[in-house]
């Protein structure tokens, strides 16, 4: 348990100085997960508080929000190299979407972040 | 994740008890929803993918695991494929808000393509000597071949 704590944290350290990074945020993504995992198989054996549980779902699942729209954003990349001209039409619009999403959830999750002072140093 | 089972740890006096019901109840998950990779709802897949990592991600915390590496590098194999139909399923659902017809329809084209994938690969590890033989075996559940049948 410990190891993933270390590691989550790391991460997010990592992603905080260089929030733009979709590698960073994916790291940081990959290792909340993990350490929500250790939680719910081990958590009540190692008394895990509940307020820490939820920083850590939380951070996850805003976390989350960045990493699918950068996932998507690639893909509507993917899909513009071979379609025909109405189709761009659309994908733009969809892009469009997905990167207000993304500037939203990446709000979200920097303000998260923020009531972490020790991983802003 | 979601609809994670909770695990009871009472009566185990061993470390090596403790994993294998770890490992029972995961694997128990996975096999308790794979009946979503055959059906049409979305969030099923997606529930069963997240028990898929959940097995994983229990395996690889066991440092003693060795002879389970090829199941969680089927896993995740498998949550791959699952996740890139989700990503699309997602994706279908932004199109939709859109009104972008045209990126729903390859989307949710892409979606079943990847279900396919994922479907094979989970089926695949059932057959005898399959991948997911020794995990069968550690865990205590029946190897008879496909379906597996709890004693």
């Amino acid at each position: 348990m410990e190891k993933q704590i270390t590691s989550a944290a790391d991460a997010l350290a990592c992603h905080c100085r260089k929030p733009r990074s979709a590698k960073r945020l994916h790291a940081a993504r990959k290792a909340l997960a993990r350490l929500r995992a250790a939680l719910e198989d081990l958590g009540t054996l190692a008394g895990a508080a509940p307020d820490f549980r939820e920083r850590v779902w939380q951070l996850h699942r805003c976390a989350g929000k960045v990493r699918n729209a950068d996932v998507l954003l690639d893909r509507i990349e993917g899909y513009r190299e071979y379609a025909a001209q109405d189709e761009s039409e659309q994908l733009r619009e969809v892009r469009a979407a997905l990167r207000k999403r993304r500037k939203r959830a990446r709000s979200e999750l920097d303000r998260l972040l923020r009531k972490l002072p020790e991983l802003r140093a | 994740m979601k609809d994670a089972r909770e695990i009871a740890f009472a009566g185990v006096t061993s470390q090596d008890q403790a994993i294998q019901r770890l490992l029972r109840v995961r694997f128990a998950e996975c096999l308790e929803k794979q009946e979503a990779l055959t059906g049409g709802d979305d969030d099923a897949v997606h529930a069963f993918r997240l028990a898929c990592k959940r097995l994983r991600y229990a395996i690889e915390r066991w440092e003693e695991a060795g002879d389970l590496k090829p199941v969680t590098e089927l896993l995740s194999k498998i949550a791959d494929e699952l996740g890139a139909a989700h990503d699309c399923v997602v994706l279908a659902k932004r199109a939709s808000e859109c009104n972008a017809h045209l990126v729903v329809r390859r989307a949710l084209q892409d979606r079943d393509r990847y279900k396919t994938r994922g479907r094979r690969l989970w089926y695949g590890a059932f057959n005898a000597h399959g991948t997911f033989e020794p995990l069968a075996l550690f865990t205590g559940f029946h190897w008879d071949g496909a379906p597996l049948v709890s004693i």
